[in-house]
């Protein structure tokens, strides 16, 4: 287990230098951060591959911190490779979500045995697609916003003319894709709950754990976004303030109540495995 | 009539009435963390019985509760009417659409409204009208009667499987699987089912479901072996589960118009 955890310290070590990289050097050493961001990926990658073989056929509890940077990572591994708009925003995400799953872990529940079915997992694995949608669809909004600031701050009225139809729409879309994207693992996974919890409880909702209203509350923000989206009832700016606002609420909603107190983490045994390993 | 059928319908009050639900579920989870003994009774005893006892007497911490229940009903008299304005005039614009398929994919977003009407529907007839037996024991070899029916159950065998291995540290020699043998018995008809954990079964409108069993550890003190039961009788599980369908299917639907049709041509969805 131990093992695991230090795993998932050197790939938030490497998200961290991948991001040092994309400030300090804009546009050069592409190649170095290249690398650097996919050690990162594949550190997280064998760390969650060794979380859930160390649970199998259990449902790992309380592990979204440690799977949503990799889901996300691996969701925009074009944006992120090509460095494309947004891509610093959402490196900086990676670092932030990966550096509070290392401070506030929460991964010391064992499983239970309630969770030895499909449902569970796929529960547990579209809620955190779902989840990665959701801040993707935010990021692409914040970048909006940015644009949109720029160019009407500098008075250029051409260019943001220009750029509306370049970039900005663009960005939209692509909010309003992962919106749609993300609804609906969120709704595969609601519903794959309900069905596990009429397996194991003989009822839809089983009311042991407050997550649900969360996750419920989360559910009809969306249904909100959608249909206002879908109604052309806003503009694109209003939009994208709520894309944000929706991703900062999918934070507080579902991420924060998978993170546990704060402990530092222990590097000593990372610095005896590698002195093993080496 | 006119006016309040519009306004019943309109996409403002849908609004209005989303964005209060997730203000009421934020608020209802702030309440819930720490209380879930209050709301844990809810499932057992029925919506009506439960308003009656927890619900009165915790007021503070059920509030969000009853909020919610307003809300939903709300939500779901909105959809209906608005879905319902605009499945007519779908049908009534049916000759614009030269093709068959894009006409009938139109309808996914009706479908998984009325669907979340018809799970939303499935749920209150639980709440209402479920019976819950929320935990029958029965020891090896005991033959109990279940209550309010006439069906007597027997546990035959009960099948455990211990955990052996390097792999799951803390399963070993816990309980990994396990299967138990009942024979039931009505109107002097007897028939065996298995049961397990998350493996229910269904006998004359009842639901059996696995709560918990002993004895869990191989070593140690041992128990004698037994099984806890929920038993269930639910006439609303069959409509929210048959909502569930129709709304995974209309979403299906709408994926596929957006994804295959819409971004062919490069529409903006």
């Amino acid at each position: 287990m131990f093992f695991i955890r230090d795993l998932f310290y050197i790939a938030a070590f490497f998200y961290l230098l991948s991001l040092g990289i994309c400030i300090l050097c804009r546009g050069k050493l592409i190649l170095f951060f290249r690398c650097l961001l996919f050690i990162g990926l594949f550190a997280n990658l064998l760390s969650i591959t060794g979380r859930y073989y160390f649970s199998w056929p259990l449902m790992p509890m309380y592990q979204v911190p440690f799977f949503l940077p990799l889901v996300i990572g691996v969701l925009l591994f074009k944006t992120i490779w090509h460095k494309q708009a947004g891509c610093m925003l959402l490196v900086c995400a990676l670092c932030l979500l990966s550096m509070a799953a290392v401070f506030f872990p929460n991964d010391f529940y064992l499983p239970f045995l309630e969770s030895r079915t499909f449902f569970s997992h796929l529960f547990f694995l579209a809620g955190i697609v779902g989840q990665a949608c959701f801040i993707i669809a935010g990021a692409h909004a914040l970048v909006h916003i940015r644009l949109c600031r720029t160019n009407s701050g500098n008075g250029q009225a051409q260019k943001l003319e220009k750029s509306k139809n370049r970039v900005f729409p663009g960005n939209r879309i692509r909010t309003s894709r992962w919106v749609v994207w993300g609804f609906a693992f969120w709704t595969i996974s609601m519903f794959s709950g309900e069905i596990w919890s009429y397996l194991g409880w003989g009822s839809p909702v089983v009311w042991d754990d407050a997550a649900i209203l969360t996750a419920m509350a989360t559910w009809f923000y969306y249904t909100c976004f959608l249909h206002l989206h879908l109604q052309k009832m806003w503009n694109s700016q209003r939009q994208a303030y709520a894309a944000v606002f929706g991703a900062v609420l999918t934070l507080i909603f579902n991420f924060y109540p998978d993170l546990g107190k704060f402990k530092f983490p222990d590097l000593n045994h990372l610095f005896q495995s590698l002195r093993t390993i080496l | 009539m006119k006016k309040i059928w519009k306004a019943l319908g309109s996409i403002r009050l849908t609004i209005i009435v989303l964005l209060l639900l997730v203000c009421d579920l934020a608020g209802g989870y702030a309440s819930l963390r720490g209380s879930e003994k209050i709301f844990k009774p809810l499932n057992d005893l029925g919506l009506i019985e439960w308003i009656s006892t927890y619900g009165k007497t915790y007021p503070g911490h059920t509030v969000w509760f009853f909020a919610l229940f307003v809300l939903l009903f709300l939500l779901a008299v909105n959809t209906f009417v608005c879905t319902t304005d605009r499945v007519f005039v779908l049908i009534e614009n049916r000759k614009h659409f030269l093709n068959r398929l894009r006409f009938f994919l139109k309808f996914s977003v009706h479908i998984m409204h009325y669907a979340l009407i018809i799970i939303l529907i499935g749920y209150l007839v639980s709440y209402l009208y479920a019976v819950t037996c929320s935990n029958m024991i029965i020891a090896l070899n005991q033959d109990s009667m279940i209550p309010g029916t006439k069906i007597r159950v027997l546990l035959q065998s009960i099948d455990i499987d211990y955990y052996q291995g390097d792999r799951l540290d803390f399963l070993n020699d816990r309980a990994c699987k396990v299967k138990a043998d009942l024979l039931l018995t009505a109107d002097d008809k007897q028939t065996s089912k298995t049961i397990g954990l998350n493996d229910p079964f269904w006998f004359k409108d009842l639901s059996f479901h696995l709560n918990d069993f002993a004895p869990r550890y191989k070593s140690g003190m041992q128990r004698q072996p037994y099984i806890s039961l929920i038993i269930k009788k639910d006439p609303g599980m069959k409509l929210y589960f048959s909502g569930t369908v129709f709304f995974l299917a209309g979403l299906i639907m709408y994926l596929y118009q957006w994804f295959l049709l819409q971004s062919r041509k490069g529409e903006e969805i």
